[in-house]
């Protein structure tokens, strides 16, 4: 480990103390399970509350990690149930939607720490967000929410490099939002097409791809696979369009480009530029 | 120009830019519910070579280019074209 992981790690354990005690918000993402586990390890777990929303935009395949952390590390964890989707600004996939969701999280865990006396909320936001385009962390702001890590410095890289010194196994996870980042802005949120695209990322995964995403596009499933793995995927094209067609998507298709942080905000950007 | 004439003539310049690539009968349509993506019904070894004519594609005012691996109606294909090569796996 490098002098400057060391000093930003200290960083990191200097803000958790002066936090006193936390309520983090938690996907079991490598950010919020790292997040976690630093803090049980540096406040001890009565000091420390993992909470994590839960709605039908939350995969499954992310709360079975979430579970698999908190019971390993002895991270103390509840589970609330969000209800985003029945929010009509969320629902119409703004491209802000993120702020509505993050709005109905923290709406319930700025109260909820209060009442279990826990001194701050807290996010796995880290350094390397402030670059991205990240309407949620609005409403983190307006609710006086803070990131520890960010504040920090502590990059992704980095995160997973600390991640794997403390035998986390979200350290090489693949990042993970939730399931309505599959749906370009301006497309509705539904029930029905999270749960296909969720359908639609088992079957790829059962195919042995690691580090993918399915784009919905009403019409279409639009596949984006990590470039390293694209020509495999290619070498598969039937089975991926039968595979995708079984869970509902009427066509099938493979960008060719692969798969890209944010790819569904390049709409945004090319707005800006016209 | 209406946006189906403007998608017309991006589409006609999207084959025309395939001709020229040497991917001459590759089927072209556009998907999305903004029609945001032209796909490209194409051998799946085609791939490296769609690639490197995606940024040329995307200027056209497409967001994003894809590779055609399956419909459920393609058996009619909006802009069926002869192709040298079988360019679909269907179920």
């Amino acid at each position: 480990m490098g002098d400057d992981l060391r000093v930003k790690q200290a960083r990191l354990e200097a803000i958790l103390r002066e936090c006193g005690s936390l309520c983090i918000g938690y996907s079991g993402g490598v950010d919020s399970a790292f997040l976690a586990v630093s803090a049980v390890d540096v406040l001890g777990p009565e000091r420390v509350l993992a909470v994590t929303g839960r709605s039908e935009a939350y995969p499954a395949v992310q709360h079975e990690m979430a579970l698999e952390v908190v019971r390993s590390f002895g991270v103390p964890h509840i589970e609330i149930d969000t209800d985003e989707l029945n929010n009509p600004d969320y629902a119409a996939n703004p491209a802000n939607r993120c702020y509505f969701c993050k709005t109905e999280l923290w709406s319930g865990l700025v109260p909820l720490a209060a009442d279990r006396g826990l001194a701050v909320v807290a996010d796995g936001a880290n350094a390397d967000d402030s670059a991205d385009y990240r309407p949620g962390a609005r409403a983190a702001r307006e609710r006086g929410v803070r990131s520890p890590l960010q504040e920090a410095g502590l990059t992704k890289q980095e995160i997973r490099l600390l991640s794997r010194a403390r035998g986390l196994p979200t350290w090489d996870q693949p990042a993970s939002p939730c399931l309505s980042s599959r749906l370009p802005y301006g497309l509705a949120v539904t029930p029905e097409r999270l749960r296909q695209v969720e359908a639609a990322e088992d079957e790829l995964r059962a195919l042995g791809l690691s580090e993918f995403r399915v784009r919905h596009h009403g019409d279409a499933a639009r596949i984006e696979v990590s470039p390293a793995e694209l020509d495999r995927a290619a070498a598969h094209a039937g089975e991926l369009a039968r595979a995708l067609m079984r869970v509902g998507f009427p066509r099938v298709l493979l960008d060719v480009e692969g798969y890209r942080r944010g790819a569904l905000n390049e709409s945004l950007v090319q707005l800006k530029a016209s | 120009m209406t946006g189906n004439e403007d998608t017309a003539a991006r589409l006609q310049r999207v084959r025309r830019l395939l001709d020229s690539a040497g991917l001459t009968g590759a089927e072209v349509d556009v998907a999305g519910h903004e029609s945001e993506i032209v796909a490209v019904a194409a051998p799946a070894s085609e791939l490296a070579r769609l690639r490197e004519l995606a940024p040329a594609m995307k200027a056209l005012g497409f967001r994003y280019v894809a590779l055609e691996l399956g419909a459920e109606n393609a058996g009619q294909p909006p802009a069926r074209r002869p192709m040298n090569e079988t360019s679909r796996e269907l179920p």
